[in-house]
């Protein structure tokens, strides 16, 4: 009996091993490519690697990460000191003393923000919370709250979410007034010299900040519970706070905004208030706000973006988040919103960008301008109740004085500005940072041909080093006259500058930029009612040209074109298709974009006013020309409808050459015999992708999961691309910089720590398995103001790429804050496409410097995450170009920027990822882009997730949208074989796409230690072949205890028989 | 139903309780998954064949196999609904998204893991007398 059930017990066991493992091994056999690339593990070796210094092409300037670990907490830390603003310091309530006692409250004051989430998450694992970067400034904090805020029996209030499924749901949670009273006690009044009250968002990826349950205030707007308000607990905070200050139990309170974006601000116009400051979310820079506070460092930051009074007052809302063509249906597109992890409308979903050029502080400050001017049909206009402080708004405790402004033509297209900045403060240092802005004619050619013309817009900035109390210097802001030239959709259909008067007005805030514009218009004698004015204006800070029609002197690109290698493209109208008035398949659809010509047009009904689009057939047509063939198997039951299917055409042209033996690897590829760079063009590169199989072709276009292929005939290793646009970090990194073959495995390998299977010895530095440097939010990054900051930002951020083997970054993050409730706020910039750009190509410029490409992200139109998957973006092609693009232009232009992300959202009707327009002639032809684009997240798009499939890879390819999937098997698997014969067009298409990404690998820190005596071997991963092993020795046991089971059946029913 | 189960040994009325279990898991997870990609029909065909052929075992008194029978059937559904399942448990896992695992799909996994744990002691309990 005892052996029986033993037998039993075997048996069983070893069936449910037996399957599992069984189940196991297939899923991670199709997925082993993801696995190894999440978990790090090594795919490839190099063989023969050189570890000697003519090896090494890109180089540290570290001996050890630990020094890189301690600059990267630096800088960061430098970057939130100058990147903070200061909002509002009534009485120089701030800085606060040294030793002052303090009270820190409010949920977000013990759980801070550093980053965003998705992926743009950071490690915070050394970031600074607000108690220890006030306690280590010489503040003391109030210890009976802070044992409250982080008791067990106020685990209830703290921020977070209820993680429904695809329906996010964000909590504030902060603790009510009566109860953190009822906890502090009389520790108020002894740690009164102030009261922090931090108040704290979050936001992230997959998600806005809209429309979405929460315990925000419901404050009858038309926005429903507002997340970006204060909420109920939080103004009971803020009343209790002031009653204290009342009675004289508080000195000052203090308002901490720890957000990547801006709150409602008119909670911060109550007089009460004393000081406030947005710190942004902080990455692992903390540190610097102690020192803000106690002006062991002086505020220098400038938003980024306009706070608004209330966001209800923001007319971009109106036409914000998901619209669906009420009739899809008749055209056979489904409206379903899927029931998968991102259950979305991907086919029918659309928006309007009707607000066209006036976006943020263009909006504001141009209608503000019309209104001081008397133009007509400006509409009711209070700019004080709109907007809270303006873009490019920060206080500083010293003062500083600009004069000698001078402006002066320096060179065909150049213009120079000149201006002394000098610190008149007796008592603190600080730097300054000076925006230049252009005002240009809105005048009749602009007005006939439908250009619009914001009243400012910024065009350069510089900021100075620090200056001492009374200390003087001399800033050079260089302006090209391109950016004085505005984008004729209508009729030029390329760059012009228009005849009139151009003005240049120097240093402060958007605000006191068109107040000085306005004081300038009127010493010139147009009629300004100056008492609509809010605020004077200063017209010694500003300088005026007068230029005269020119519509060929921008009419070519600046940039190479990475097309054919020596020419500059005509720039031109590319998008028309994705303007809802130029699309040739529009039918009766048109849209009023917002016009100077008539303000009173805009809708500010939350709810109903949003431009309108009806599908037609045509659309119908062309969105379906880039869905899968496949799609019948997935979500989408009836496939593409007979009538839309757009297959890739066959041809009988001939084929590129596979499998040539050209003798070449990929280190062949990097400089000719004279030492020269080889050009992508050099006839050699045609010879070393002959090489190519077409196996390892499909290879190398099949799986691009963040990372991207090894072949082992042309000796190209793999590369390990990696988020985010804050910094490396995320999930990837569980070995941190150990993850790849990077310095530190290089390091460690020389000192003969690495054991022969890869892994390290436990003499292996430690600080290796710790994880790069999160930089605080980007809105922060571009608050500096400081183009050599974001410069020695990005120098970190590919420092950390070079010691932890990642040679791709995806990353930056160039979409533009076209509204506060965008949910992924903490990786873009600014609402300023020209703060994004000279910021982006800045930060750019330093990470690729260490061989770390970077992929710039999404390109474009990924401006909210409600139904950004496969959403139709209606837009204008000047807001496009003068906006939109610009955050990406600008890095590859100015800041070598090798590759791009595309955007899970449609141009008009045509996919990102598959917008030839956008891809081959604006980023490859007029920009210069040398290396690759790649998807956003691939298994998104293609059906893999339970939703409508708006995008396969194939069509990227085929088109010149995109070269590679976020993704690998099995999304793509056997996408391309179909092509293997009969498709010569499609084969060169994917010749090109490989060679591409050969061409950026060549050029990347991926080649570190790779010489000529290098091989590559691909090897099967440690954890496979455990994996496969086991399961080998369960099989065994199951089939011996199945074959006793069944002579014990056998047996059992002969006795059975028998006994009968 | 009591004279039914009279006299019957432990083995035979738990993987009576099984088979219904089985019943109630296979329609739970097809109203959960149905309208899904996730959903495995083989998985849910394969539980419908493991009840069936219990039934026939019993009717056929051979319901002593009925217990392997029910073990194997709820195992590989399981197995199948795993392999259809992944690819959103590994969405979920890698935090992408800001959002977690819904109800339903604890619940589903829940009656699943109880019809295997019931199916897997039937195996050890006599069913006969």
């Amino acid at each position: 009996m005892k052996g029986k059930i033993v037998r039993k017990t075997l048996a069983v066991v070893s069936l449910l091993m037996s399957g599992v493992l069984y189940t196991a091994t297939v899923i991670t056999e199709v997925n082993a490519k993801n696995i190894s690339s999440v978990f790090g593990a090594k795919t490839y070796d190099v063989v023969n690697e050189n570890f000697d210094d003519d090896a090494t092409y890109y180089k540290s300037e570290y001996d050890s990460v630990a020094d890189l670990m301690k600059d990267g907490r630096e800088t960061a830390t430098e970057v939130l000191q100058e990147g903070a603003v200061l909002l509002k310091n009534n009485n120089n309530a701030l800085p606060l003393a040294g030793g002052s006692k303090v009270s820190l409250v409010g949920v977000t004051s013990y759980d801070p923000v550093y980053g965003g989430t998705g992926s743009g998450s950071i490690s915070a694992e050394d970031a600074i919370d607000f108690s220890k970067s006030l306690e280590s400034a010489g503040l003391e904090v109030n210890p009976t709250l802070k044992k409250a805020y982080t008791s067990e029996e106020w685990a209830q209030y703290k921020r977070g979410s209820d993680s429904n499924f695809g329906n996010t749901v964000l909590k504030i949670n902060e603790a009510p007034w009566d109860v953190v009273d009822k906890a502090a006690g009389d520790s108020l009044v002894q740690y009164g010299d102030a009261a922090i009250f931090t108040v704290g968002r979050v936001g992230g990826e997959g998600y806005d900040l809209n429309n979405k349950e929460n315990d925000g205030v419901d404050n009858g707007d038309g926005l429903g519970n507002d997340y970006l308000g204060l909420n109920a607990n939080e103004l009971s905070v803020l009343e209790g706070l002031k009653a204290k200050k009342a009675s004289g139990e508080i000195k000052k309170i203090v308002v901490l905004i720890n957000y990547a974006g801006m709150l409602e601000g008119d909670f911060l116009k109550d007089d009460a208030i004393d000081a406030a400051m947005w710190v942004g979310a902080m990455g692992v820079g903390g540190n610097a706000v102690g020192k803000l506070l106690t002006g062991e460092a002086t505020p220098s930051g400038r938003l980024p973006d306009t706070m608004w009074m209330n966001n209800a007052a923001n007319p971009v809302n109106v036409n914000y988040g998901a619209f669906i063509y009420d009739n899809a249906g008749d055209y056979n597109v489904p409206s379903d919103m899927g029931t998968g992890m991102y259950p979305e409308v991907t086919l029918a979903s659309y928006v309007v960008y009707q607000e066209g050029m006036y976006l943020g502080y263009r909006y504001t400050k141009t209608r503000y301008e019309d209104k001081v001017l008397g133009t007509e049909n400006v509409g009711d206009f209070a700019y004080n109740d709109v907007v809270a402080y303006p873009f490019g708004y920060g206080l500083s405790y010293a003062d500083f004085e600009l004069s000698n402004t001078s402006v002066e033509k320096t060179g065909d297209r150049e213009y120079t500005v000149s201006v002394d900045v000098k610190n008149t403060s007796d008592k603190y240092s600080g730097k300054c940072s000076v925006p230049v802005y252009v005002s240009k004619p809105y005048g009749d050619y602009a007005k006939t041909n439908g250009i619009q013309v914001p009243s400012v817009e910024l065009v350069n900035f510089e900021k100075t080093k620090e200056l001492a109390p009374g200390e003087s210097q001399t800033l050079k802001v260089v302006l090209d006259e391109k950016y004085f030239a505005s984008y004729d959709a209508n009729n030029a259909k390329g760059y012009v500058l228009m005849d009139g008067d151009y003005y240049v007005a120097v240093g402060g805030n958007a605000h006191e930029a068109v107040n000085n514009v306005l004081a300038a218009k009127q010493a010139n004698g147009v009629a300004v009612n100056v008492s609509e004015m809010v605020g004077k204006g200063d017209s010694s800070r500003v300088a005026k040209f007068a230029l005269t029609f020119d519509k060929d002197k921008y009419a070519e690109s600046d940039a190479v074109s990475m097309l054919d290698g020596e020419s500059h493209q005509k720039v031109t109208n590319l998008f028309d298709f994705a303007d809802i008035n130029k699309y040739e398949g529009a039918g009766d659809n048109h849209v009023d974009y917002y016009s100077r010509d008539n303000w009173n047009a805009i809708s500010m009904d939350m709810q109903n006013g949003h431009a309108t689009v009806e599908m037609t057939e045509q659309m119908a047509k062309d969105i379906y020309a880039q869905v899968p063939e496949m799609t019948g198997q997935y979500n989408n039951a009836a496939g593409v409808p007979k009538e839309y299917q757009q297959p890739i055409p066959e041809d009988d042209g001939e084929y590129p050459t596979y499998g040539a033996d050209n003798d070449l690897k990929l280190i062949d590829m990097r400089y000719d015999e004279n030492g020269n760079e080889i050009s992508f063009f050099d006839p050699k590169w045609d010879e070393f992708m002959d090489q190519l199989t077409w196996d390892e072709t499909m290879a190398i276009l099949g799986n691009a999961f963040h990372v991207t292929e090894p072949i082992e005939s042309i000796a190209k290793p793999g590369t390990k691309d990696e988020n985010g646009p804050n910094g490396f970090g995320g999930w990837a990194f569980t070995n941190g910089y150990y993850t790849g073959r990077g310095y530190m495995y290089r390091t460690e390998n020389q000192a003969g720590h690495v054991n022969e299977d890869g892994t390290y010895t436990a003499e292996a530095d430690q600080n290796g398995y710790k994880t790069m440097t999160g930089f605080p939010a980007n809105g922060i990054v571009a608050a500096t103001f400081n183009k050599e900051l974001a410069n020695m930002a990005g120098q970190i951020i590919g420092e950390d790429g070079l010691w932890a083997g990642c040679s791709g970054l995806y990353g930056l993050g160039m979409n533009i804050h076209r509204s506060p409730y965008l949910g992924r706020t903490c990786e873009y910039y600014s609402e300023c496409g020209m703060l994004t750009g000279i910021m982006g190509a800045a930060e750019t410029k330093g990470i690729e410097s260490k061989g770390v490409h970077v992929y710039n992200k999404h390109c474009a139109l990924n401006d909210q995450e409600n139904t950004r998957h496969g959403v139709s973006t209606w837009v204008n092609e000047q807001a496009l170009r003068e906006i939109y693009l610009r955050g990406f232009e600008l890095p590859i232009t100015d800041g070598g920027a090798f590759n791009t992300m595309a955007s899970f959202a449609r141009f008009g009707v045509q996919a990102g990822a598959g917008c030839k327009a956008l891809a081959e002639d604006f980023l490859r032809g007029e920009c210069g882009m040398r290396g690759i684009i790649v998807t956003d997240a691939y298994g998104d798009m293609n059906g893999s997730q339970n939703i409508d499939p708006y995008f396969e890879m194939v069509y990227g390819i085929y088109y010149g949208g995109s070269d590679v999937p976020d993704g690998s098997q099995p999304m793509s698997e056997g996408h391309y074989e179909k092509f293997k014969k009969g498709y010569s067009q499609m084969a060169w298409q994917m010749r090109n796409a490989a060679k591409r990404v050969c061409y950026q690998t060549a050029w990347s820190n991926a080649m570190n230690g790779i010489d000529e005596n290098s091989e590559i071997e691909k090897i099967v991963p440690t954890w496979q072949k455990i994996l496969k092993n086991i399961a080998k020795v369960v099989y065994v046991i199951f089939i011996i205890s199945t074959l006793f089971t069944l002579i014990d059946v056998i047996s059992d029913e002969k006795k059975r028989a028998q006994n009968k | 139903m009591k004279t039914l189960f009279q006299d019957k040994a432990k083995g035979y009325i738990l993987t009576c309780i099984t088979i219904l279990m089985a019943i109630v898991t296979d329609i739970a997870y097809a109203v959960i998954y149905s309208s899904t990609k996730y959903i495995s029909w083989e998985g849910f065909c394969i539980i419908i064949a493991g009840v069936v052929l219990s039934i026939i075992l019993y009717a056929l008194k051979l319901h002593r196999f009925a217990p392997t029978v029910m073990m194997i059937s709820v195992f590989v559904a399981l197995l199948f609904h795993v392999y259809y399942i992944y690819f959103f448990i590994s969405s979920v896992m890698t935090g992408i998204q800001f959002s977690g695992f819904p109800i339903s799909f604890f619940v589903n996994f829940i009656l699943f893991g109880i019809t295997l744990i019931l199916s897997i002691i039937c195996v050890f309990l006599p069913t006969e007398k």
